[in-house]
Parts: structure tokens; C-alpha cells; sequence
């Protein structure tokens, strides 16, 4: 018997399905979310939440608070951000995901966001994970970049034990010796956590390659796989972006990519 | 002796040989707009890109004659706006404009902010005669109640003749997926009403909403009165009416002193006669039909010199008159949005559309809060 009781296949036969203001992920729902790396301006995020939802995106992504590399890097617009957050989201009627990286804002995330993203790097922050789960609102979980499988399901352990039975779990991409992509998209997660867990599992295609050309393809190869769905960066003016611009696709290619999406969901039904 | 009608004829002949030229080069200049759209798709790269425009502009600027700079500047900007058009068509990007099909009109209830007697209520009542009315305490709670189905339509001030907009009412249209879907312009007809059989000289107290005090300056100076402002000029009235005391009076509506049992005291003695309030109907879809008079559209300029100009220019080159122009601040500082009437517009009429799209192409921003229709209602 697996240490995560909850997450395990075992404890629950059927796939989960995670329901967020009539949108569903997993059981053979696919659902996609989309946006920028992080919240710049009001416009900006008016503009995508309605290209994104146009080409048939299910959620809006968008950083307000962003964990970065360095201290220096643009780390979002905090609060502000997550008020054009709401303000999107009321117009486009998409649902709000974005990233909590500490519990100072726990009130706030728990008040306006609909589903709660705990990053990589605070994959195994473990009393964030538990006062988020406390929360009993959907999550996403992203698997931390030098974490294996187990570890990933053994952090999801405790947002269930926290109380959050909505978790989605995220495959964003390792660290390998490989420096040809940003991190090695390890597609072969999400067979293998479908066989160990009754979560969702989407596919993070942008941070998993770091290259906006290398979106597409890895995008409808983990449809291909498997996966529930996707979260893509998506930015009206790439060249321009605060934040990782580089990985990020313009809406033209976001609409084209979800046409293609649809295909090959078709094509493996 | 020079003829006059043959030297025209000769510069017109010039003229039109320009003009093909010119009509040649913009068929090439599209055409290539048209393969630039493509490689953009293709490359990840945005269609709008500032600091080219304003290279191509300047570019342009430096040949122009010197008494010609600041027209080449409108040309050139123009067709930099038809380019974008080219591209966006070329990508079938425009459907992102669409404005949503028009829904007809439903059954339901109609909310208003305040309580029964209030200005608003007789703008709902005024639009719905035959509808139930609900009440709500703030203006935000009357879109809630058009967002979650507790109201078919919400009643708001947006402007007042005298006062200008309602600041609050603009700011929720800019948060909230609402359209404007109707309006009224109300007579705010002030009054002063008491108990029945008040006599003024009984009169010590004036309970009403700082607007209505202040809006009847005159009517109140040297009668020694003690003038209290409360939440709504209804429930000034209601005040009066429940303390039941000669020496307390109201500034309200008509309909108020009829709503709690009160006697005009002293009929419409605001200053300003001609005092009016714009009330607006907000619902969840659009409805417009080909009565419709009226878009109104929100949106940011791009920042540049003149970006406000290409906008307004968009809309000018389709004869469209804009009545009202607003500009609010944006939900976080330094930034700023226009709201604009459009008047003998009508989103079904294609010359409106073009305007619309060409508009929205200079902007970095755009979107449409309704097309409806500005005929006057039957006042009370």
C-alpha cells in the first residue's frame, strides 16, 4: 500500500473529475487553460481572456504573485494583479487560476480565485499544501522540477488530507542534463500517475519546453497521451511580455493549436 | 487669357492620374499586409507592433512637404489602421468584435438601487411600467441581480444634466460582462413634501440626499430651516412620514410624498429647472433591432501622440456624431479608459461596423456595451 492513501488508484477506482463553475477536468473531460505568465495591465488581460476564450479555452491563467528566479525579475503585480484577474474573468465569464506562493494572501486566494495553483517550487512547501487543502477549494498542483512521482503524489497526499478532495496534478517539465529545452517535459508522467492516482493530470507545455515552437507539438502530444488537459501561455504581444515571452504564443497560435487539439482528442476517442 | 474651366480640367487630369497611382500603390501596400499577417501568425509575432508604426510614421513625415507634415501624419496612421484591418481579416480575427446576436426582450423583475419613491425607482417604473420592481442597497448589488438572475434588468443613473456622470456606474460597466440594453432621461423634479396640512411657516427641519439640498439652494436660503442630509431623498420622505411631525419636511419626488402619504408642500423648487438624470438599463445579453440609435463603447488608447485622434478620427470619416465622451481611471493607477455614446449609430448598419472596426484597430483596448434605442418614454 502506497504512503498517500487518498491520491491512490486504489482508494478510488474511477477517475476524479474536478468541477469549477460548470467546467469539468478529468473522467474524460479535457479542459484547457490559458493566458499569460503574468498579469501586466488591464487591457491586457481583457484582450486575452477574449482570444483565449474565442479559440474555445475552459479556464484564464495569470500570475499575480510570481515566483522568479531571480529578485530582481519582474514578480508581479501582487493584489492589483489579481484584481485584473477578477475583472477578466467577470467579462470573459472564464474561471480564475493562479498561483498562491505563500499564506500571507490566503484570504484573498480563498475569497477570488477559483482554482488555487501551488507552484513547482513550492511543490513540497508542506504547510502551504496543508492550509491550501484546509481551504476545500479545487487546486492545482504542479510537480516540482527535480521531484519524482511519488514525491509529487505524497504532496498532493496532504491538500486531501487537508480536505480538498479537487486536486488537479500538473506535469511541467524536470530537470535533466538537457539544456536544448528549458526543462525535459516528462510525457511518460501521465500514464504512469494515471495508473497510480484517480486525479486529473494536465500538461504544462509552455514551462515544460520553455520554446513557444515547441508548445504546439508537445501540447498534442500529451492529448495523446492521455492527458485531461493543458495550461499555455498565452500572450497578445510575446516580444513584449514581462515574463517569460519566450515560451509564450500569440492568440493566432493558441486558436490554431486548439483546432488541432481537437483532432487528435477525436482521432484517440 | 487663361479659360478657368480648362486649367481645372488640366489639374484635374493631374489629380486623377495621382489618385490611380495612389489607389495602385494602396492595392500593393495591402497585398503585402496581407503576406506580413501571415508570417506574423506563423512566427508567434503580435499584428500590432508600436514602435514600427511610429517608425513607418516618422519615415513618412521626413518626405512630406513642410505645410504637409502634420496631414501625412493622419494619412499615414490611416493606412496603418487599414493595413491592421487587412491583417486581422486575413487571419479571421475580427469575429473577436463581434458583438453578440440580440436577445429579445424578457419578463422579470427590474432593480434599482434605494428604496420605493427613489429617483431610480421612478426611472425603473418609468421604463417597466408593467414590470415588478426590487430594490437593492448599493448599484453594485443591482448588476449582481442581472448577473445571477434575481433581476431580468437593472435601472442605473449614469449621468446627471448638472452633476456629469455617475462615476460608480461607470466603473461597474467596466467590470461587469453587462450590456446597455435601454435608457430614459428623467425630470428630476424636486419638491418639498410634509405631513398633510403642513403650513412652511411650521417647518423647522429638512431631511433629503445631499443632492437634492444642495440642488435647491435657493428655494431654502433665508428660511432658517436645519437641513439634514440622509442616504436617498425616499428616505427623507419616509422619515417625515414615520415621525409623523408638522414641523419636518422632505426634498423629494412627487411619487415619494404619494408612496408614504404626503402632501406637496411646495411643487419643483429646485434652482435649476431644467435638471435631468440619464438612467440606463443594463442586462445580461444585448438587444438591439433596427430602432436602435445609440452604441456606446468603451476602450484604451494605445501611447502615443495623437492616439487619441486616430480613434475619434475612425468615427468622424463615418459622420458619426459621439454626444458624450468620459474618462474614468482604470482599476490600478496611471491608467485610463474612454467611454463613448456613438449617436445615429446603429451596430446593424455596416458604416457603424466599419467605424467600430476601424476604431478598434487603434486602440489597444475595445469593446462594445451595447447598441439601443435613445427614443423618449413616457414621463410620469
Amino acid at each position: 500500500m502506497a504512503d498517500y492513501k487518498l491520491a491512490a488508484r486504489a482508494s478510488h477506482p474511477t477517475d476524479s473529475v474536478v468541477e469549477v463553475k460548470g467546467r469539468k477536468i478529468g473522467g474524460g473531460n479535457f479542459a484547457v487553460i490559458a493566458g499569460p505568465c503574468s498579469v501586466e495591465t488591464e487591457e491586457q488581460m481583457l484582450s486575452v481572456a477574449r482570444d483565449v476564450k474565442a479559440a474555445g479555452a475552459d479556464f484564464l491563467r495569470g500570475g499575480a504573485f510570481k515566483p522568479r528566479t531571480s529578485p530582481y525579475a519582474f514578480s508581479g503585480l501582487g493584489l492589483d494583479g489579481l484584481e485584473l484577474l477578477k475583472i477578466a474573468s467577470a467579462k470573459s465569464g472564464l474561471p480564475i487560476v493562479t498561483e498562491i506562493m505563500s499564506e500571507e494572501y490566503l484570504d484573498d486566494f480563498a475569497r477570488d480565485v477559483d482554482v488555487i495553483q501551488i507552484g513547482a517550487r513550492n511543490m513540497q512547501n508542506f504547510t502551504l499544501l496543508r492550509m491550501v487543502g484546509a481551504l476545500k477549494k479545487p487546486v492545482l498542483l504542479k510537480r516540482g522540477l527535480s521531484s519524482t512521482i511519488e514525491e509529487l503524489l505524497n504532496a498532493v497526499e496532504y491538500i486531501l488530507a487537508g480536505g480538498s478532495g479537487d486536486v488537479i496534478l500538473c506535469e511541467r517539465g524536470i530537470r535533466t542534463y538537457e539544456t536544448a529545452t528549458r526543462n525535459t517535459l516528462d510525457l511518460s508522467a501521465v500514464p504512469v500517475l494515471k495508473e497510480r492516482t484517480h486525479l486529473p493530470i494536465i500538461v504544462d507545455p509552455s514551462h515544460g519546453t520553455g520554446y513557444w515552437e515547441l508548445v504546439e507539438p508537445m501540447a498534442l502530444a500529451a492529448a495523446a497521451a492521455g492527458a485531461d488537459g493543458l495550461i499555455i501561455e498565452v500572450h497578445g504581444h510575446p516580444e513584449a511580455a514581462l515574463c517569460d515571452g519566450r515560451q509564450s504564443v500569440t492568440p493566432q497560435i493558441f486558436a490554431r493549436l486548439m483546432k488541432k487539439i481537437h483532432r487528435v482528442r477525436e482521432a484517440i476517442a | 487669357m487663361t479659360n478657368p474651366k480648362e486649367e481645372l480640367a488640366k489639374l484635374r487630369e493631374r489629380l486623377d492620374k495621382v489618385t490611380a497611382d495612389l489607389t495602385l500603390a494602396f492595392n500593393e501596400r495591402q497585398r503585402i499586409s496581407s503576406e506580413i499577417a501571415v508570417v506574423k501568425a506563423n512566427g508567434n509575432i503580435a499584428i500590432t507592433d508600436d514602435a514600427r508604426e511610429q517608425f513607418v510614421v516618422d519615415s513618412s513625415v521626413a518626405l512630406a512637404d513642410a505645410d504637409n507634415k502634420a496631414n501625412t501624419v493622419t494619412f499615414v496612421r490611416g493606412l496603418i489602421a487599414l493595413s491592421k484591418i487587412r491583417q486581422n481579416e486575413k487571419l479571421g480575427l475580427l469575429n473577436a468584435l463581434e458583438f453578440a446576436p440580440p436577445r429579445a426582450r424578457i419578463d422579470g423583475k427590474i432593480a434599482y438601487q434605494g428604496i420605493a419613491g427613489a429617483w431610480s425607482e421612478q426611472a425603473a417604473h418609468t421604463l417597466f411600467p408593467d414590470s415588478e420592481l426590487t430594490e437593492r442597497e448599493y448599484f453594485a448589488d443591482v448588476f449582481d441581480a442581472v448577473l445571477d438572475g434575481g433581476a431580468a434588468y437593472g435601472v442605473v443613473p449614469l449621468e446627471n444634466s448638472r452633476a456629469g456622470a455617475v462615476g460608480d456606474v461607470y466603473d461597474l460597466l467596466r467590470r461587469n460582462a453587462v450590456y446597455i440594453v435601454g435608457q430614459v432621461w428623467l425630470d428630476i423634479t424636486q419638491c418639498l413634501v410634509g405631513i398633510s396640512g403642513t403650513q412652511l411657516s411650521e417647518v423647522r427641519e429638512v431631511f433629503s440626499h445631499e443632492q437634492g439640498l444642495s440642488q435647491c439652494n435657493r428655494f431654502l436660503r433665508n428660511k432658517n430651516w436645519e437641513l439634514t442630509a440622509v442616504s436617498n431623498t425616499a428616505v427623507a420622505a419616509k422619515m417625515v412620514a414615520d415621525k409623523d411631525n408638522r414641523k419636518l419636511a422632505a426634498i423629494a419626488s412627487r411619487r415619494a410624498a404619494e408612496l408614504f402619504g404626503l402632501e406637496v408642500l411646495a411643487p419643483d423648487i429646485a434652482d435649476d429647472k431644467g435638471n435631468k438624470t440619464r438612467f440606463i438599463v443594463i442586462a445580461k445579453n444585448p438587444e438591439y433591432d433596427e430602432h436602435s440609435d445609440t452604441v456606446t463603447v468603451t476602450f484604451s488608447t494605445n501611447h502615443y501622440s495623437g492616439a487619441l485622434v486616430s480613434v475619434l478620427q475612425a468615427f468622424m470619416l463615418a459622420g458619426i456624431n459621439l454626444k458624450r465622451i468620459e474618462s474614468r481611471p482604470g482599476a490600478v493607477p496611471n491608467n485610463y479608459r474612454f467611454f463613448v455614446d456613438m449617436e445615429d449609430a446603429n451596430i446593424l448598419n455596416p458604416s457603424t461596423r466599419d467605424a467600430l472596426i476601424q476604431a478598434a484597430m487603434q486602440c489597444e483596448y475595445f469593446e462594445i456595451l451595447g447598441c439601443y434605442s435613445t427614443a423618449e418614454q413616457n414621463k410620469i
